[in-house]
């Protein structure tokens, strides 16, 4: 049983899809330039951004679904997105309010994607796969 | 000879008359004619050969400009103008110059009447006109024929190739396959031609004279001088067939010695090939690993990256874990117990549940229906949460473990990348042969061979045989010949023109080794000045006109010059053949350093102004006109002519 099930939708900004589609691609092609392999995996890092850098920027102009909440690990994910809204909620109950955990993720990952645009792809590493390892073990 | 001055009407691009100045002096020996393509460079380059060479030049012209004919050189407009106006129309070129103290002038014109064919004016028929006219010192002018002898004397027809030349010119000379034009060359610029026509005459007039001294001779004289005849003949045919064949033996010996010395090399290629396979393997090995290694890095990453977020896992499992120790969680009763109770009807205690007691079940699971899901959730959580800590770490540990792998193999291709690039680079310096093709090659050339010599042998003996028959013949004929004086007096005449062209013929082959020597030497000399890398080299002008460049060592390196030395080479042979001519012509150079490399085309800049007492060039800008040319040639130019092209118009301007 897990809180966030494939009911639930997760959404980004529209104009803000472009950078997901910059960082991502499936497959063996490049990785070099494409760090990571799903929009999930952008959306967790741009959450975890946001919450360190108090970019806290709830959703406002025209949004764009982008996965189902079924795809976020059970193990992982969610008890890390738990975490980080811990501190905006009123009631440790209010962690087992699927809607409210996404709420709060999608501002975090709505002001942390800049920061990780800025910190993987604008910055000058090697490449974008190793301003990515920088910026995860440094 | 020096050209002063040149004025086109109507040829290709130049519309109406147009008229340049090259009259230089011995300080500034230079006219420049600077033009982007198609703005009418080549086009003057034909009008000043037409306007010397004439027919010969028209002749020419299909061959060397696309198939066009001298019609075609016609400017449109003058022939759409022609047409409009029912009149005539005029393509001429007059070039000015001096020559042994006198001033001359000689125009070229073609004069054609033209038609509206469909619309398109075209010329119908032509005439040509050719006026020459002589001012000598002391100032009179007279008209004078303009007969291709006058003009072969001043600038000889058959060597024009070696004066007036473009950037093609000299690139395909020190190809391999041109000995026939370098021998032409020499021959034609010593007039070596004048003493191969007498050796011709001679050869004439003695069959001329054996032939009579056959009709005038009676019985077994008759016989004999008819046997001699075709002895001579056959003869003939034996020696020219022995120096075909040696020829081709020195061709053969040649090629052979060319595969010799690649064969050489190939161990040495074979085994550097060997090492860059394995260098390229080994590389491509790193590479695909790294791969690997990246695509893990991606799949880890997420994971690793939640230590970004470590303190607010800790606080949430901290705070889930005080409320748990303090019995907050699970506080409330789980709705399967109650639930599983109701079914069952009776208590933990075993109890039989009245209708009371089924009533506070019922209510109490009403109160607590959603709450004890919600503190299973937050159960899990805390639980994952404990997990995580552990988790991330290990992700992190591999993140920098396959991080330093990627870096170590990283410069581990980096070092193999660079051995790569050192054995390319031996490679480079090595023929590229295939030794199998190589081998069989050098084996068919080596049957070849054998082949030939066996025939020059066979032919040697033969020669001798006939030479001795001829001998005896001779000897007979003079025994019978005291007996009839007439014929006898033919077969003297016949003796002597032969001997005579024998001997013409040994200074002939003499006065050609000398020249082919001297055009060598000064070939050498001109060509070690041009280049810092020619100096290495001894250049040869073989026996059989091959261009032969030797190294330190005396290997045959003219398959290794690069395409600028090889122009280089060229242009030596031709500056070396005007020396030897001694006709002091003016060269003309049509787009000289086209294909030449910078560092060339600098050296080559440098040695202009010395090569002759005249020099017009024809210069792309940029290219050719560049900052670096122009500071150099410039002090040396009498003239730089800058070409426009009025678009409008369709034709050749000058600034």
């Amino acid at each position: 049983m897990s809180i966030i099930t494939s009911a639930d939708r997760i959404f980004i900004e529209e104009n803000k899809h472009e950078f997901y589609e910059q960082l991502r691609k499936k497959g063996k092609e490049d990785p070099d330039n494409y760090p990571f392999y799903t929009m999930k995996d952008i959306f967790m890092l741009s959450v975890f951004l946001g919450k360190q850098r108090n970019a806290y920027e709830p959703l406002s102009t025209k949004t764009k679904d982008i996965f189902q909440g079924d795809v976020f690990n059970a193990q992982t994910d969610v008890p890390v997105l738990a975490a980080i809204a811990f501190d905006n909620v009123e009631s440790i109950e209010e962690l087992t309010d699927a809607k409210k955990l996404l709420e709060i993720a999608q501002a975090y990952a709505n002001g942390g994607i800049g920061h990780l645009m800025d910190e993987v792809v604008n910055s000058h590493g090697k490449s974008n796969l190793f301003n990515l390892v920088n910026l995860v073990l440094r | 000879m020096q050209l002063t001055k040149v004025l086109v009407k109507n040829f290709a691009s130049y519309y109406d008359e147009i008229e340049f100045d090259l009259d230089v002096s011995s300080n500034k020996p230079i006219v420049v004619f600077v033009g982007e393509t198609g703005y009418g460079k080549s086009s003057l380059f034909d009008a000043i050969n037409w306007i010397l060479y004439g027919e010969d030049y028209e002749k020419q012209l299909p061959e060397i400009r696309n198939g066009r004919t001298i019609e075609d050189f016609v400017h449109s407009r003058a022939i759409k103008e022609a047409v409009e106006s029912n009149d005539e129309v005029e393509i001429s070129g007059t070039l000015w110059f001096e020559h042994s103290g006198s001033k001359y002038s000689l125009k070229r014109s073609l004069v054609g009447s033209c038609v509206s064919n469909n619309g398109k004016p075209e010329i119908e028929s032509s005439n040509s006109i050719v006026e020459l006219s002589e001012t000598n010192k002391e100032g009179d002018t007279k008209l004078i024929e303009a007969v291709p002898t006058f003009l072969d004397d001043i600038l000889p027809s058959n060597v024009r190739n070696y004066f007036l030349f473009d950037g093609d010119r000299i690139n395909n000379l020190a190809d391999p396959k041109s000995n026939q034009d370098v021998r032409d060359a020499i021959r034609k610029v010593v007039d070596l031609e004048v003493v191969t026509n007498s050796i011709e005459h001679l050869e004439r007039l003695s069959e001329e004279y054996a032939k009579t001294a056959r009709k005038k001779s009676k019985g077994e004289l008759a016989e004999l001088n008819e046997n001699l005849t075709d002895a001579k003949k056959e003869n003939e045919k034996l020696k020219k067939k022995q120096t075909d064949e040696n020829s081709e033996k020195r061709s053969i010996e040649k090629q052979l010695s060319i595969i010799e010395a690649k064969l050489d090399k190939a161990p040495e290629s074979s085994k550097i090939q060997e090492q860059k396979k394995n260098t390229v393997e080994k590389i491509d090995e790193l590479v695909d690993s790294n791969l690997t290694l990246k695509l893990k890095l991606k799949e880890i990453l997420p994971v690793a990256a939640i230590s970004i977020v470590s303190k607010e896992i800790e606080s949430l499992y901290k705070d889930i874990d005080l409320k748990r120790q303090r019995g907050d969680i699970p506080k409330h009763i789980s709705e399967t117990l109650i639930n599983d109770l109701l079914e069952i009807g009776k208590c933990i205690c075993d109890s039989e549940l009245d209708d009371k007691m089924r009533k506070i079940l019922r209510d109490r699971l009403s109160q607590e229906k959603g709450k004890s899901r919600q503190e299973h959730e937050l159960l899990e959580v805390f639980y994952r949460l404990q997990e995580l800590p552990d988790t991330v770490d290990a992700r992190k540990t591999e993140v920098d473990s396959i991080e330093e792998k990627i870096n170590t193999n990283d410069e581990a291709i980096s070092d193999w990348r660079k051995k790569l690039q050192e054995l390319e680079r031996k490679l480079d310096e090595l023929p590229q042969e295939n030794i199998e093709e190589l081998r069989t090659k050098q084996k068919t050339l080596q049957k070849d061979l054998d082949d030939v010599k066996d025939t020059i042998r066979e032919l040697k003996g033969k020669i001798k045989d006939s030479n001795d028959k001829i001998k005896s013949l001779k000897k007979e004929r003079t025994e019978k010949g005291k007996e009839q004086k007439e014929a006898k007096i033919f077969e003297q005449k016949s003796e002597l023109a032969e001997q005579s062209a024998i001997a013409l013929k040994e200074l002939y082959d003499d006065f050609a080794e000398e020249s082919r020597a001297e055009v060598e030497r000064l070939t050498r000399k001109e060509f070690n000045g041009f280049v810092e890398s020619a100096r290495g080299y001894t250049i040869n002008i073989t026996k059989d006109f091959d261009f032969e460049a030797l190294d330190e060592n005396g290997n045959q390196a003219l398959q290794r010059f690069s395409m600028g030395q090889k122009q280089c080479l060229s242009l030596s042979f031709i500056l070396a053949i005007s020396k030897v001519s001694q006709k002091n012509p003016p060269i003309v150079y049509d787009m000289p350093f086209g294909r030449l490399s910078e560092k060339v085309n600098t050296e080559l800049t440098r040695r202009l102004p010395n090569l002759a007492s005249q020099l017009i060039l024809f210069l792309i800008p940029g290219t050719e006109w560049n900052p670096s040319t122009q500071s150099y040639l410039k002090q040396h130019c009498s003239h730089v002519h800058v070409l426009t092209l009025n678009s409008e118009k369709m034709m050749t301007d000058k600034l």
